[in-house]
């Protein structure tokens, strides 16, 4: 998720907002890298996200994409876990 | 040592083109995949601050160099914009507070991504340049430590 195709994540946020959503399981399985656009736009529907109360949780970060996560200190800010399971255990529960 | 230049434009349009021809550059040689991602976020990250600070949003030109030691990636952005140095900007790191401003995250990640990043101006033309060291293959991945 590069400058060029972060306008792909900004929309998918902003139509599943509009669509009333308050649980956002984001798979990342098959995001490669990921530079600063892509963690803006994540901060961003983060940001939306918690205003409505609702919850969203990362899995499957790739061990580059996880990396830049830690390096930018998103991962502190993020719900991120292992796999997609672990993720729909999370929403389900509520848990913070 | 094979090396690669890729002269482009600073439109958004171009980038997955560099992605491109960074792909095939580096498929010719026996790197780790996490390097491979590594130098994509650092090309896009310095690419995305030429078009933002370099020429002020307009379209210009840059060029991209990568060069290959035993080693290291040497990497060189050229550009013909107004003067701006990478290395002088102050980051501000993120915390678990959001609503904190995020300042020069781009180049967090470049400073913290690289093994050195230095910049330099000659004749109008910006230089900044990237060193990236080379892992084994084999070698567990530097994220996962």
């Amino acid at each position: 998720m590069d400058s060029s195709s972060v306008g792909v994540m900004d929309d998918a946020f902003r139509q599943a907002f509009s669509d009333g959503a308050l649980s956002l399981l984001v798979d990342m399985s098959r995001v490669e890298y990921i530079s600063s656009g892509g963690l803006r736009s994540f901060l961003l529907g983060f940001k939306e996200i918690k205003k409505k109360e609702g919850k969203m949780v990362l899995c499957a970060l790739s061990p580059s994409v996880s990396k830049v996560f830690k390096l930018s200190g998103f991962n502190t800010i993020f719900d991120i876990v292992p796999g997609r399971e672990d993720a729909l255990v999370k929403l389900r529960l509520g848990s913070p | 040592m094979p090396s690669c230049e890729i002269r482009c434009t600073t439109l958004p349009s171009s980038i997955p083109e560099v992605h491109d021809r960074i792909d095939r550059y580096l498929a010719t040689m026996d790197v780790d995949e996490g390097l491979s991602s590594d130098l994509h976020v650092v090309i896009d990250e310095l690419a995305s601050n030429i078009e933002k600070y370099a020429y002020d949003g307009r379209p210009g030109i840059y060029t991209v160099r990568i060069r290959r030691t035993e080693l290291c990636l040497e990497i060189e952005l050229e550009d013909e914009g107004k003067e701006f140095d990478p290395t002088g900007v102050e980051e501000t790191p993120v915390t678990g507070d959001v609503d904190r401003p995020i300042g020069h995250l781009g180049i967090l990640l470049v400073k913290r991504i690289a093994n050195g990043l230095s910049y330099s101006r000659h004749d109008g033309i910006n230089v900044t340049a990237v060193v990236m060291r080379i892992p084994y293959k084999n070698n567990i991945h530097e994220g996962d430590r």
